[in-house]
């Protein structure tokens, strides 16, 4: 998963640079796809929105990735992609995809992989969907600082991310923080004690074989 | 999940890449956690295909009919995050990282398929998100209405033998289920298939519109 970061950096030529300011929206889930991104700058957070109106955030995207690959081939964008803050993208059309693949014929194996990593990332949300909530907050606290270096949050983001109030996430914030796993400060969230939350990741009756494979990097 | 009858690829060009495999009823194709290194064709029989939570509940995905590819999400070589176990006996040619990369050089349309494939996984998984605890009855409708989604005319090559064993209801529910459905003309069960005649109610019944 590692070798997905950047690898997409030699076809941006083939793109259109654009540039977003915070809160702006890339795509609009259901929208009919046009085609898909690479993030060159700044954050992206993809959002889930279900038909009760519920919205949860599915993913933060690290510079160097891809997003919107479901939006390639006409097909309506899954979910939404908002800019968290200034950000630099590349925009690619199927058209664009075709002839990236024509000329890098290595380009349709980068790009089916970057799109089922995308997959895994749904799977894995399901995965825990029955989990207590303390253990999935372990889980995508991991994720988020390993794919982000330190990680700064909201509690109501961070909510948003798991699924639940964002009542239940300060109790536990602040629990993690007076066993000193953790320190909380301005937004940001430091990770102390890495392998008790490890612990508490994998301390399921089944335990989920290659967490670690839905992380970019450890 | 893209059906392969309304494509231009000719697979029986195709299948010389890959290599036939048998399996008997309630084989396992691939296992959650094992690594993956390739993709199925199926070409007979039907194929559950199931995962385990994390507390150890299995949940039905999809069932996966001839014409269609298997076990694209694994093509990264990672581990599979789903089981496939055939329902009935089957046929699936296998094909490996290696063969689909012979397989995009010699049918580039193929790579649109994949993305097709993949995509409408997508939306399976991201329904099951919120689609938490089925209820029978939905549990039924997502699954009719996913086999409906490849073969766009509404007509589901299944029997009600194959609906239990793929959903794990009793034959009694099913029935029921079926009956109720019937009265209403929802659905019409001729022989071997079922016609469904208002998919629109069956999306109602999950709520919302899910293809």
């Amino acid at each position: 998963m590692k070798s997905l970061r950047y690898s997409w950096q030699p076809f941006l030529k083939y793109g259109k640079k654009l540039e977003f300011i915070e809160n702006e929206i890339v795509y609009h889930q259901g929208s009919e796809g046009k085609g898909f991104f690479y993030l060159s700058k700044g954050g992206i957070k993809i959002t889930l929105l279900s038909h009760e109106g519920v919205e949860r955030t599915v993913n933060y995207v690290p510079e160097g990735m891809l997003f919107g690959e479901h939006g390639a081939r006409n097909e309506p964008y899954l979910t939404s992609a908002i800019s968290n803050c200034q950000s630099e993208i590349y925009y690619f059309s199927d058209e664009a995809l075709v002839m990236i693949c024509k000329e890098h014929p290595e380009a349709a194996c980068i790009f089916t992989n970057s799109l089922i990593y995308k997959f895994r990332i749904l799977a894995e949300i399901i995965a825990f969907l029955n989990s207590p909530i303390e253990q999935q907050m372990a889980h995508f606290l991991l994720k988020l600082v390993s794919e982000n270096g330190n990680f700064s949050i909201d509690q109501t983001s961070f909510a948003r991310y798991i699924g639940t109030s964002r009542i239940t996430v300060n109790k536990i914030l602040n629990k993690w923080k007076n066993q000193q796993w953790i320190q909380i400060s301005n937004r940001t969230i430091d990770i102390l004690e890495i392998d008790r939350l490890k612990e508490l990741r994998d301390s399921s009756a089944i335990n989920i074989l290659n967490l670690d494979v839905l992380m970019l990097s450890n | 999940m893209a059906i392969l009858f309304d494509s231009d690829i000719n697979w029986d060009s195709c299948l010389q890449f890959g290599t036939r495999q048998f399996f008997k009823e309630k084989a396992s194709i691939y296992q959650q956690g094992t690594m993956g290194d390739g993709f199925y064709f199926i070409q007979k029989g039907l194929i559950k295909v199931t995962t385990t939570t994390s507390i150890g509940k299995e949940r039905v995905l999809n069932i996966a009919i001839p014409g269609q590819i298997l076990g694209v999400q694994a093509m990264d070589r990672q581990p599979h995050f789903t089981t496939a176990t055939a329902v009935n006996d089957s046929i699936l040619y296998f094909f490996s990282c290696e063969h689909f990369q012979k397989l995009i050089k010699a049918q580039p349309s193929i790579l649109n398929i994949f993305i097709k494939t993949v995509i409408h996984k997508m939306h399976i998984l991201a329904d099951k998100i919120y689609l938490d605890s089925l209820t029978p009855e939905q549990q039924l409708a997502v699954i009719l209405l996913n086999i409906c989604y490849e073969f766009k005319n509404y007509e589901v090559p299944l029997t009600q033998q194959d609906l239990t064993k793929c959903t794990g209801l009793t034959r009694i529910t099913l029935y029921k289920i079926l009956k109720q459905w019937k009265e209403e003309e929802i659905l019409e069960i001729h022989g071997k298939k079922f016609l469904i005649k208002k998919p629109d109610e069956l999306k109602k019944l999950l709520g919302k519109v899910l293809i």
